[in-house]
């Protein structure tokens, strides 16, 4: 039964992916190998650098080991939080299952072991990079390979089980009420920005956690083969995870009524109607989908907030005193900006919903245009803070932070018009199939890799006319285009899209 | 007035759901949309919300043809679908607030009236949660309720007592009636044959995709019930 659960969860997993075509199943098979081989590619490329970098300034190389855990825990845990959490507690088939002759703990293990095994591919993408080039450049023995592995088999563990118990927590204490809601907002902002400080911490040879955690127990276990911290990593990872696992599959059911009790009817309060033009109406409704749901928050907007963190972490860094140029900043911008955006996927999530808009006397052009606007809303204001806290962070002239602003605008409008046309692209809404093909994924994925494509070709651009002519020449000609392009293909998208939805709303 | 004239849909080449279905519905009519699972029932009711787009025929609502002038058509008409699927992330209020705003009505002139309804209703205490902690009977009382409140000329119904509780489903049939009165028209489909018998001045019964009867209720049932002639009809 434990088997033909975990089955049925990695259906469920898939379901929205995968059709009946035998065609784009084997598409998005290899779109998925393609990902994985990807991020392996990129996360060994920069394992391999690092350790050019350790090894021509003759520092120790077991820093790798920690600077590939470190990514590698705090992804887990993002997942742990997120997925995880909504697997166990929102999964729609749990009343389904509950009614059947199945323990609930069965139900729990099983859903548990689904995401674990998601979460130890994505160790593997991550951390095993890492891990490889160390074996590499590091004069290694069989033990030390054996315990590498051991260490790499009890890395998520942990930071699952942290990133569980804190979604417990916070889904406990949070309620429907506003203060509740805005209180466990902060919390969740105020411990990913402290991750992303104690990364930050990482290379100045500062006490931070992740550098005396990762060293006492990774670095001493492969490094200096020492069994006793292997043990002592093991048992840290695996006491408190057994704990959970054990606390949760006892209390699972008592635990769902809880995340699902129908909330108390609110008595007293007047209801009032807000009168809104048609714009603003689709407007609220977009925003209100966007932050109603974390992981499509998590998952639009990450790269947005990261470009103002970023240059705050490289500061502490001490990224400044090493020359950090404003072409980095460009490709800070460019990789963060265009990581990903809530329009690439905006047509796809109306899902079923969509029946809503077909029926209402709304043109496709204000349809559109609420939807740009909200996203043109949300990015603008982070790239105009992101630019000004680099400027002023790395020490920049007025120009080259009048440049990074005006370029971080007009890739923004780029990158709107981008996702624009992708979410065209990967529109889902059918009527006709109840099972509906979500391409959620593959807009994402497009996104992402045309905005690291655009990075390959400004960094080439600028470092081939480095030999030719000052920096700001060919930045300012990017600049330009970027703005001029990204308006133009914006308005072009606006009319297309707009053409397009007219055939079929 | 609601002409639907000769429309045809297939959703495969070569498999056509609607053959040529052509029906008139006047003013003050209460027309029920009878027929088996899978006869084509809601692709029609969906064609005429200007949701499906069909290959050749025409639908004109108040003159206007969905087609060609889908907003002007959609303007004066309302879709209750068979299964709600809303924003699970809006209010109750929220979701009035955005459908009546997409129909440009003041929302002031409305406000007594919506407290009025959501409290027949016994929805009004649940406006202020969120769509997705709501049943499916409140799913369906808030779609029925934001139907009538814009006021519209034609109202859509599919499978409206789906869900509903007795007293619910008993407003309804009073609003819908209230509604015809004034010289709206209402096109629904039901399986409640029971109710569409009591309830409509107009019938038409579809079986795979093409009309097999219609016309005045008194005529088509004649001495026997609405459920002997269907179930007659459609053997």
């Amino acid at each position: 039964m434990f088997f033909r659960l975990v089955k049925i969860n990695f259906q469920s997993l898939f379901q929205s992916s995968f059709s009946k075509s035998k065609k784009s199943n084997a598409g998005l098979i290899i779109l998925f190998v393609f990902v994985f081989a990807y991020v392996i590619a990129a996360m060994a490329l920069g394992a391999w650098g690092q350790a050019q970098l350790y090894l021509q300034n003759q520092m120790p190389t077991y820093g790798l080991l920690i600077t590939g855990a470190l990514p590698t825990t705090i992804l887990v845990f993002v997942l742990s939080f997120f997925g995880l959490h909504h697997m166990l507690f929102s999964a729609t088939d749990y009343e389904l299952l509950a009614s059947m002759p199945i323990k609930t703990s069965t139900v729990c293990f099983a859903r548990i072991f689904t995401q674990c095994i998601w979460y130890y591919i994505y160790v593997l993408m991550f951390y095993a990079p890492y891990l490889v080039v160390y074996c590499i450049v590091t004069p290694i023995t069989f033990l030390q390979v054996l315990i590498a592995i051991i260490i790499l088999l009890a890395l998520p563990l942990l930071p699952i089980t942290f990133g569980e118990l804190f979604a417990l927590c916070i889904g406990l204490i949070g309620s429907n009420s506003k203060v509740f809601r805005v209180i466990r907002g902060i919390v969740i902002a105020l411990v990913m920005v402290a991750m992303v400080l104690l990364y930050s911490g990482f290379g100045q040879g500062s006490i931070t956690l992740p550098n005396i955690f990762f060293f006492t127990w990774i670095v001493q276990s492969v490094a200096f083969v020492s069994w006793g911290s292997v043990f002592a990593f093991w048992a840290i990872s695996i006491f408190p995870f057994v704990v959970l696992l054990l606390c949760i599959s006892k209390y699972y059911s008592k635990l769902y009524e809880r995340f699902h009790r129908t909330p108390k009817a609110k008595h007293a309060k007047p209801v009032n109607l807000h009168e809104r033009t048609q714009f603003q109406a689709l407007l609220k409704k977009e925003w209100q989908r966007l932050t109603s749901s974390a992981g499509y928050l998590l998952n639009s907007c990450l790269g947005f907030v990261f470009y103002i963190c970023m240059p705050v972490v490289l500061y502490f860094a001490g990224v400044q005193n090493m020359g950090f140029s404003v072409l980095g900043a460009f490709c800070l911008a460019i990789a963060m900006l265009g990581m990903n955006s809530p329009l690439a996927v905006t047509f796809s999530l109306e899902g079923n919903a969509f029946y809503i808009i077909k029926s209402l006397p709304i043109s496709t052009k204000t349809y559109i245009q609420s939807k740009v606007a909200l996203q043109l809303c949300i990015m603008l204001p982070f790239a105009i803070v992101g630019s000004f806290l680099c400027g002023i962070l790395m020490h920049f002239v007025w120009y080259e932070w009048l440049l990074l602003l005006l370029f971080s605008l007009g890739f923004s409008v780029l990158v709107t018009g981008y996702a624009l046309f992708l979410a065209k692209r990967f529109y889902t809404f059918s009527y006709t199939n109840e099972i509906q093909v979500v391409k959620q994924s593959s807009a994402v994925l497009y996104h992402t890799l045309t905005c690291f494509a655009f990075l390959g070709v400004v960094l080439g651009v600028c470092i081939g006319a480095m030999y030719l002519m000052p920096l700001w020449i060919p930045l300012t000609v990017i600049t330009l285009v970027t703005c001029v392009g990204g308006w133009v293909l914006l308005y072009k998208q606006m009319q297309v899209t707009a053409w397009q939805l007219n055939e079929i709303m | 007035m609601l002409e639907i004239l000769n429309v045809k849909k297939s959703y495969k080449k070569g498999e056509e759901v609607l053959k040529g279905i052509s029906l008139c519905v006047q003013e003050g009519d209460l027309f029920a949309f009878i027929g088996h699972n899978g006869a084509g029932k809601s692709t029609l009711i969906k064609c005429i919300a200007g949701i499906l787009n069909f290959e050749s025929g025409q639908i004109r609502v108040f003159g206007k043809d969905i087609s060609k002038q889908s907003l002007e058509a959609k303007q004066c008409m309302a879709y209750v679908p068979d299964n709600p699927d809303m924003y699970p992330f809006m209010t109750g209020v929220d979701y009035i607030s955005f459908i009546l705003s997409c129909y440009g009505v003041s929302l002031q002139s409305v406000q007594q009236e919506m407290e009025a309804m959501a409290k027949a209703y016994e929805i009004y205490d649940a406006l202020q949660s969120k769509v997705k902690e709501y049943s499916h009977g409140m799913r369906q009382k808030l779609v029925l309720l934001t139907a009538f409140l814009h006021h519209p000329k034609l109202l859509i119904l599919d499978e409206p007592f789906v869900g509903l509780d007795p007293k619910a489903a008993k407003i309804t049939r009073d609003y819908m009636h209230d509604f015809c009165k004034k010289g709206g028209i209402i096109f629904f489909s039901t399986h409640v044959l029971e109710t569409a018998e009591k309830l409509c001045n107009k019938v038409a019964i579809i079986k795979d995709g093409e009309i097999i009867s219609q016309g005045a209720m008194k005529d088509i049932v004649g001495n026997a019930s609405l459920e002997d002639v269907f179930l007659e009809e459609d053997e």
